[in-house]
């Protein structure tokens, strides 16, 4: 009995320790004119001390159509999100995009912002060289929603985003 | 005591067992499920915007999210929709979850 419940509890654990693949946060899909990555919807920490209510959820979305890679964000603020632009902060460097709303709604006691904002491929590949994680700022504003992540998962995103990039470096070679 | 303690905890996860299980076109996993189905087609060309919602079962006792495909496209900005996927995962029927994905333009 005791060794059975050990080998049970073992087995439930078993999906918690496998390691991380970065390839299974990819959803690659291929039409004629050429091939869209998807990134599946994660989340960035909340930077203390700024006007957002919680955590931020994003997913990326490429194809080799364009040289623009989208983050598309999903922002929960007090109050209507005020911002038309964000920025990509690293220690060295700063880039700012044009922020496209996707939609804007009261939820529980806030808002609630869909909101995308295009990279170029080339910018994103140099930022991915980058050890520390960056900051995306919503505005420009002292208490703008400000979103970071940990080292360790800045890392795990690095590899996902590596990958996309190759996707999509591999597919447009072969539609030449 | 304690035997009938063990009993009651070995009674109660096979009580929950499968009640967060999905079902898919090959079937389930007894002890884990990880599928990708097709969904829907549209007539509307390939596009390139994806958009997600997804729901989530734990244990059979709480079921929560909103998987339309309205809400998906939403997330994305998609007026046109191309075709719609899915994935369904099921880990030995204690946690489930479903996620719809929406392509289009």
């Amino acid at each position: 009995m005791k060794k059975f419940l050990v080998l049970a509890t073992l087995l439930c654990c078993m999906p918690a320790v496998r390691a991380f693949d970065p390839s299974k946060q990819l959803v690659i899909q291929t039409f004629p004119e050429g091939t869209v990555v998807f990134v599946n919807p994660s989340e960035m920490a909340a930077v203390k001390g700024t006007s957002t209510q919680r955590d931020m959820q994003y997913d990326v979305t490429a194809n080799t159509l364009s040289d623009s890679v989208s983050f598309t964000c999903t922002v929960y603020t007090g109050q209507p999100l005020n911002a038309d632009s964000a920025y990509l902060r690293t220690p060295a460097s700063v880039h700012a995009s044009a922020i496209e709303l996707i939609y804007c709604e009261p939820k529980s006691n806030g808002w609630i912002s869909r909101v995308r904002f295009y990279i170029s491929a080339s910018r994103l590949s140099s930022l991915l060289t980058v050890q520390t994680a960056p900051h995306i700022v919503f505005g420009a504003t002292p208490d703008a929603p400000a979103f970071t992540l940990s080292d360790k998962k800045w890392d795990e995103r690095r590899r996902v985003l590596s990958i996309m990039l190759e996707v999509l470096r591999q597919n447009n070679r072969q539609n030449r | 005591m304690k035997k009938l303690f063990l009993a009651s905890a070995f009674a109660l996860g096979l009580l929950v067992t499968s009640c967060a299980s999905l079902t898919t076109k090959g079937g389930m996993g007894v002890l884990y499920t990880g599928v990708s189905e097709g969904e829907a087609v549209t007539a509307n060309t390939l596009g390139k915007k994806v958009g997600t919602a997804e729901i989530t079962n734990i244990l059979g006792l709480v079921t929560t999210g909103d998987a339309s495909i309205q809400t998906a496209a939403k997330n994305a900005g998609i007026t046109r929709i191309s075709h719609i996927d899915c994935k369904k995962t099921s880990v030995i029927g204690v946690y489930g979850k479903y996620t719809v994905y929406v392509y289009g333009d």
